[in-house]
């Protein structure tokens, strides 16, 4: 599972290294016109929002199989999990302010 | 340039960048008094406009509205915020301690109920939710970070700043550079996680109602709702628990 996720990613990394060159080869205007701030706020966002959701998603199982075992802890289980969902999503908010500044959006 | 651009396209679109329905009157308003020549401020920025707006909303909406209540025959808007008002007290009882309700219920409450009325304004069309600018939202959170220092030394004195040398006296000028990050970072936490929240989700409902102005940003605005209350509880939430570790003996 986590090996064929390191290879998806590689070939995206090979596939998107070695498009530019073919592109501006292909293109008489060259490199010059690629909007890089979109393309890193597009890549920032997406790798941000991946472990977010990750993390997120651990914590979240966690709380529900901690919660199914002991339901008398609602309280308690509840208020860690949105602390810390909030701390999580707060990185991924850095991510998307920078993103978002990377856009030209703010 | 590309900024510029992007600006400007987000603009033609009506992004952010549009201003609410109450910039207009405010600022011709501003002009005809002539205080802009004597201020030297030439222009009111919306985000100024709709949270004195949202403030003014507060005080005449519940001011008189905890003057008239009625204890034989509670009406529904009445039992509705006793119902957020008793949360909010439970909250500050769990995690402060208990009895500590009476003293930070108007300060969290104030909180809650402007941060809840500052992102709701973002799904109504005409009007912009003053928390999707960093200066309103910056604004709030260092007054809380002031309010929970305020607190803590006001619970332990002058002996709140011990806190700084770690638990390592030895150690302290190590500790000491990073306590001051951590209470940095709390800062700047509150205050970004609270912009890029409406921020993002109201340029995301901005482009779904681009592409179709009914039914298609119904789903992203009922989203918008909920991380409406969502981070207004969060705010008080992340206060409370400051104040708790601000008033602690020991970390």
């Amino acid at each position: 599972m986590n090996k064929r996720v390191v290879i998806i990613a590689l070939i995206a990394l090979v596939a998107l290294v070695s498009s530019t060159p073919v592109l501006a080869q292909e293109e008489s205007s060259g490199l010059g016109d690629v909007d890089w701030g979109i393309l890193g706020a597009a890549f920032a966002i997406a790798i941000a929002a991946a472990g977010g959701a990750g993390g997120q998603g651990r914590a979240v199982s966690s709380a529900v199989s901690a919660l199914a075992r002991n339901p008398g802890a609602a309280g308690d289980i509840r208020f860690a999990l949105i602390l810390g969902l909030a701390l999580i999503e707060s990185l991924v908010i850095y991510a998307l302010v920078i993103a978002l500044r990377g856009a030209g959006l703010f | 340039m590309a900024a510029e651009e992007h600006a400007v396209a987000a603009e033609e679109h009506g992004g952010p960048e549009h201003f609410s329905s109450l910039h207009g009157p405010v600022n011709s308003a501003w002009e005809a008094t002539g205080l802009g020549d004597m201020t030297g401020i030439d222009e009111i920025p919306d985000h100024v406009v709709m949270g004195l707006f949202v403030a003014a909303l507060v005080a005449t909406l519940f001011i008189p509205f905890g003057r008239g209540m009625s204890l034989e025959r509670p009406r529904g808007l009445q039992q509705m915020l006793e119902m957020v008002v008793l949360g909010l007290r439970n909250l500050i009882d769990d995690v402060v301690g208990h009895g500590a309700s009476k003293r930070f219920m108007p300060m969290i409450g104030s909180f809650a109920m402007f941060i809840f009325l500052c992102n709701i304004t973002g799904s109504l069309f005409f009007l912009q939710p003053p928390t999707q600018n960093t200066n309103t939202t910056f604004a709030l959170s260092l007054t809380a970070c002031a309010y929970y220092h305020w607190q803590g030394l006001r619970k332990r004195g002058i002996g709140y700043f011990k806190h700084l040398l770690g638990p390592i006296p030895a150690l302290f000028i190590l500790f000491i550079p990073l306590e001051i990050i951590t209470h940095v970072a709390r800062a700047l936490s509150l205050g970004l996680r609270l912009f890029g929240n409406i921020y993002g989700e109201h340029l995301a409902a901005t482009v779904f109602f681009s592409m179709a102005p009914i039914l298609v940003p119904f789903p992203m605005m009922a989203l918008g709702l909920f991380g409406s209350v969502l981070q207004a509880f969060i705010f008080c939430m992340l206060t409370l628990v400051y104040i708790a570790g601000a008033e602690a003996e020991e970390h």
